[in-house]
């Protein structure tokens, strides 16, 4: 998803106060009301935009054929989209998406116009023709208006009227969180993304437009207009549908990649071209590492594409929104507090990575958005360790952590498209290093990620389904680790005392049955996995500075000496 | 020593690249070597007055030379650097005849010299000292100015020696037990030298003398004139052996941006008496002080030129960033207190003690504000700058300097070691031990390898003449056929047997031990040829039946 919000204006201030306002920046949280609020309340029209509701389960996105045309003059879009699906069980009310103050104007199937009911942002349609099973039928729903602005884009927002700093219109949409019906009316569910789909935008003479997929065609119009004719062959997230409408200009590169020739397609406005030129190129290096690490690009057939933005980015698939104004970091700092941070652009790195996991594998329910955001961030991680080793890429994922909250679990409500904060991203990363640790064979760990992506390549997914295939990959039961760091805001906890050359040990602060295995340098007897439980176990360590054991910093738990002071060492 | 010199910088360097293809001559040997005229003496107090005069570049002064007499001599020999002129030398009132040999001076003594005595003698000398080309990586004298204006005279002398602008026993191996060091410049200036600033006295021509006292013996290249329009604000920290004075002289002008900048000293500090145990001169307190070269680590007045910039200059040698996290001169000048200043080598040979040790304690303050692996990461991104040329230790006697690779792969060496130890708070009491064992003293390198093979309960003796004597890193070779990983060390001295840890597919990590000789272990996992060798080992390793471009090469 979007990059996690950190909108404190890079200022210069002491360290220490960065890191605090690192941490009130996050505290605010991205963007729902809802998310914010402790004990949200979810309504109706939560449930039917974020559950696989009736009006919604019987059939299956096949196509979307989406025509807009784009109007800065008066910030308006009027369209249509043809939408194909296959019925998978007889109904004959359908339920569609699209968000006030936008304003349906009709539905039309078979040449008649429906009679449509709306509820708040869905609209229940009465379809006239009887839908068999295993049948393909279009409805076609036109629309116009002038489309909702949310917070500032990207972590809401649906359309973004700005202009470039000479003045020249420029318009963009971002919609992950309100959803793509912000702007354009579709079954707006994660869990079904069309095949394939078209995406036609008609904007003014002097814009050049550039949404997801290949460019199939330009057409003048006779108005002053030209359309763009964007062809998607995947299947598409729908918040990952975008336009990107500008004083654009394009330079392209080709890989050579796991799975052929991948064509690169960069589209910086054009007074940026040189600037673009200099600091995109990281994306090969990117897309070497991420091939390594997590199979082939996922998106040969639509290509690799960088567009510039006039918010800060977004992994709008194979059209990722970019828009880090060509600085190191994020916005020109370092979230880990390490420096490694500065190493690479922020938002090439981390919203590539969701094209493997976001794009490629897609949560179906925001409430395991940790299955984007933790490897996104992860991937920040393994990006580090391919240009500066290992221990590199351990040392930035260690300093992401003092972003972490532990205020609610990482795993949300689900089924009302709730987004429950920003431990996804950075404790998520930590517990997949964790996670590496236990598998302590490197080899094996890549297969695991590899396989993830092979194995649910252009499909969405439930949480758990990920959390089954990496524990039966990795060879070990995972899930009390998964429960642990996903569905609780507890640091599992290392006790230990060390009394007569006898260390005891045990987890506290952990869910029933944890098992998690721990490497810890035990002085005398040198680094050792041990195997905690909530039981004390015991373990001979007649050294006399065995109290001053140290827990293996990658793990993510905090260690206590019972015997000690209050002032223990805890983790960072 | 001073700090590494950045990139091509280091190949500029005149004394390093001077080792290289050099003879060495007789007044090298006389400058490098514990001759017979310096044997019998050891020297217990200099009593240095010298007026600077900024006006014409000259300098004129007098140091008293109190010494022990060990065993009876006639003949001392005293240093000084051409083109400065001795006046005359006294001893018990009477002047001495003497002799002058290049930068060295053989004074007959007219009394009797009994083993056991005290007794001093004099020099006085004058004339306009060397002035410094590059400093600090030269020495001499620097006369310049401000960015408004005002003089601003400092002094680096390491490696040329501070014969450069005093008389002395110019031998790394004989440190005085305390030193006055008493200045006199002209009433616009302020002299900020080591030590504690005893008096300051206003003379009727418009001069004023800065009398400062070192307590604790001191290196003769660290005794130091910083003079200019220095402004002074204090702290104190809580420190291990109780109140430790902090004491900051910045240009008047860059107060505030001292103020900001120099806020690290205390987390370093706090960082190293952790490590090393506690800061070894509390008589003396802790100086940072503004100089007109980028840093040296002056004892107890460690001299400050980073433009008051994060890095090195505003780079990060490591090339991750982690070294734009901290200051690199406060970090790495101040580690130098104790590895260089308490704990001081008799031969520039050894001199990765110095800069092995500050070098690796640049990763540990890393490890102090961020995680051990970030320290490591940053010792890590040091590797590309060793360049393997030369040994790092260099040759005796000849006051030479090994490789330039003493910092880097020093640093690395000792990462490598503490992964040996495999216990951190072993590996700690051993750092610690060292300063305590050490406290106050010179040594060989020598004796540093032993005191860590005794403390870690290792025989490191291969390990250190596989880094320190050769240019070799050592290779971890491997293959695996038919279900078995078979291993040996090449590029190794013969008898190197270093343990290493290596995650191999299927068998988790592991300590293996290789030998020269193959060995073989049962690795039926497929990928077991996918094994990695922990990053924390300053070693290559090698697959010898993947092909030869897809080799693992060490960082």
């Amino acid at each position: 998803m979007r990059p996690p919000l950190h909108p404190t204006p890079p200022t210069p201030c002491p360290l220490a106060m960065r890191a605090l306002a690192l941490l009130a920046a996050l505290a605010a949280g991205p963007f729902t009301a809802a998310a914010q609020n402790p004990t949200p309340t979810y309504t109706r029209a939560d449930s039917l935009r974020g559950s696989n509701g009736p009006g919604r389960s019987w059939w299956d996105v096949a196509f979307y054929d989406l025509h807009v045309r784009v109007q800065p003059a008066d910030s308006s879009i009027a369209g249509y989209d043809g939408i194909t699906y296959r019925v998978l069980r007889p109904a004959q009310e359908m339920q569609l998406d699209l968000q006030a103050p936008l304003v349906l104007d009709s539905v039309v199937q078979d040449a008649r116009r429906l009679a449509v009911r709306r509820d708040s942002n869905a609209y229940f349609v009465t379809l006239v023709g009887r839908q068999r099973p295993g049948e393909t039928r279009t409805v076609t729903a036109y629309y116009h208006g002038q489309p909702g602005r949310g917070r500032p884009a990207p972590w809401s927002s649906g359309f973004v009227w700005a202009r470039d700093s000479l003045g020249a219109p420029w318009v963009a949409t971002s919609d992950e969180g309100p959803g793509a019906s912000i702007w354009w009316p579709l079954k707006d569910y994660l869990g079904d993304e069309p095949d394939s789909q078209r995406i036609a935008v008609t904007v003014p003479d002097s814009m050049v437009e550039v949404s997801n997929g290949r460019l199939r065609r330009t057409t003048p119009g006779p108005d002053g207009t030209t359309t763009y004719e964007w062809f998607v062959a995947d299947p598409i997230n729908t918040y990952g549908v975008a336009i990107n409408a500008g004083r654009y200009v394009h330079f392209a590169d080709t890989l050579d990649g796991e799975d052929g020739k991948l064509s690169l397609d960069f589209w910086p406005l054009a007074y940026h071209l040189d600037t673009a030129r200099v600091v995109w190129p990281q994306a090969k290096t990117m897309l070497r590492c991420f091939e390594h690490w997590f199979g082939p690009y996922p998106w040969y057939a639509d290509g690799f594409k960088l567009i510039e933005t006039p918010y800060l980015g977004m992994e709008h698939q194979s059209g990722i929104a970019y828009g880090n104004r060509f600085l190191r970091g994020y916005l020109g700092r370092d979230l880990s507090g390490t420096g490694l941070g500065l190493g690479w652009d922020y938002i090439v790195i981390h919203e590539s990575a969701h094209e493997w996991f976001g794009n490629n594998i897609t949560a179906r329910d925001y409430a395991d958005m940790w299955v984007h955001e933790a490897f996104a961030t992860y991937a920040e991680g393994l990006y580090t360790e391919c240009r500066l080793g290992r221990t590199a890429g351990a040392a930035y994922l260690i300093g992401l952590r003092r972003g972490i909250q532990n205020a609610r679990p990482i795993v949300g409500p689900r089924g009302v498209t709730a987004w429950s904060g920003n431990d996804m991203y950075f404790k998520g990363a930590s517990l997949l290093m964790t996670l590496r640790q236990i598998v302590d064979d490197d080899a094996r760990w890549r297969d695991v990620l590899r396989g993830l992506n092979h194995t649910f390549r252009h499909q969405t997914v439930t949480g758990q389904e990920v959390e089954d295939a990496i524990s039966r990959t990795a060879g070990m039961d995972l899930s009390k680790v998964f429960q642990q760091y996903l569905t609780t805001t507890m640091v599992p906890e290392f006790d230990y005392q060390v009394e007569h050359g006898v260390l005891s040990y045990r987890w506290t602060n952990v869910v029933r049955g944890f098992d998690m295995p721990l490497r810890v340098q035990i002085p005398g007897l040198g680094t050792r996995l041990l195997q905690p439980t909530e039981a004390w176990q015991t373990l001979a360590a007649p050294d006399p500075e065995a109290a001053q054991l140290e827990v293996d910093e990658r793990f993510y738990v905090t260690a206590r000496n019972v015997a000690a002071a209050p002032d223990s060492g805890a983790g960072r | 020593m001073r700090i590494v010199a950045l990139l091509a910088a280091a190949t500029l360097c005149p004394h390093l690249l001077a080792a290289q293809a050099r003879t060495y001559t007789h007044a090298d040997t006389l400058r490098g070597s514990n001759g017979p005229d310096r044997a019998w003496w050891d020297a217990t107090f200099y009593d240095l007055h010298v007026r600077v005069s900024p006006a014409d570049s000259s300098i004129r002064g007098v140091n008293g030379i109190t010494y022990r007499v060990l065993r009876p001599a006639r003949e001392m020999q005293i240093d000084l650097q051409v083109p400065l002129l001795v006046d005359s030398m006294v001893q018990d009132g009477r002047t001495l005849a003497y002799r002058r040999d290049g930068n060295a001076f053989f004074v007959t003594l007219r009394a009797a010299q009994r083993a056991g005595e005290v007794k001093t003698v004099t020099v006085y000398y004058h004339g306009r000292p060397r002035v410094a080309v590059r400093p600090p990586w030269d020495g001499g004298f620097t006369w310049t100015t401000d960015s408004l204006g005002h003089r601003w005279v400092a002094t680096t002398d390491e490696g040329l020696g501070a014969s450069v602008w005093w008389p002395l026993k110019d031998y790394l191996g004989d440190e005085p037990d305390s030193q006055r060091i008493a200045i006199t410049v002209p009433d616009s200036m302020v002299d900020v030298s080591n030590g504690r600033l005893r008096s300051t006295t206003h003379n009727p021509d418009g001069t004023t003398t800065f009398e400062w006292f070192v307590a604790d013996p001191i290196n003769s290249y660290d005794v130091v004139v910083n003079a200019g329009d220095y402004a002074h604000y204090a702290d104190t920290l809580d420190g291990a052996a109780g109140k430790l004075s902090l004491d900051f002289w910045p240009l008047a002008y860059h107060l505030d941006a001292a103020k900001a900048q120099w806020r690290q000293v205390i987390p370093m500090l706090h960082c190293f008496e952790h490590w090393f145990g506690p800061y070894p001169w509390y008589r003396d307190g802790y100086k940072l002080v503004e100089a007109p070269h980028l840093g040296m680590e002056h004892q107890s007045a460690v001299a400050y030129g980073n433009h008051f910039r994060n890095g090195y200059l505003g780079f990060d040698l490591s090339g991750t960033g982690i070294g734009l996290q901290w200051d690199f001169i406060i970090v790495h000048e101040s580690a130098h207190e104790w590895f260089g200043n308490n704990i001081s080598v008799q031969d520039h040979a050894d001199m990765w003690v110095h800069e092995g040790f500050a070098n690796y304690a640049e990763g540990l303050y890393t490890e102090c504000r961020l995680s051990e692996a970030a320290g490591e990461a940053y010792l890590i991104g040091l590797r590309k700058r060793i360049r393997n040329d030369r040994p790092v230790v260099g040759p005796y006697g000849v006051n030479s300097d090994g490789s330039g690779d003493m910092y880097a792969k020093g640093a690395n060496m000792l990462l490598t070691i503490r992964q040996l130890v495999d216990d951190d708070a072993r590996w700690r009491d051993v750092l610690r031990g060292l300063n305590h064992t050490f406290w106050h003293q010179t040594v060989t390198g020598r004796q540093v390898e032993d005191y860590l093979s005794r403390e870690t309960g290792l025989d490191l003796s291969k390990v250190f003449e596989e880094y320190l004597t050769t240019t070799m890193v050592p290779e971890f070779d491997y293959k695996v056929e038919n279900g078995t990983l078979s291993f040996r060390w090449a590029d190794v001295v013969p008898g190197f047997a270093m343990p290493v840890r290596v995650q191999i597919p299927g068998l988790g990590t592991r300590w293996l031990h290789p030998t020269e000789g193959w060995q073989t272990l049962a690795a039926p996992d497929p990928e077991a040829a996918q094994l990695e060798v922990d990053e924390g080992f300053y070693v290559r390793s090698r697959n010898l039946l993947a092909p030869a471009a897809d080799s693992t090469g060490g960082r």
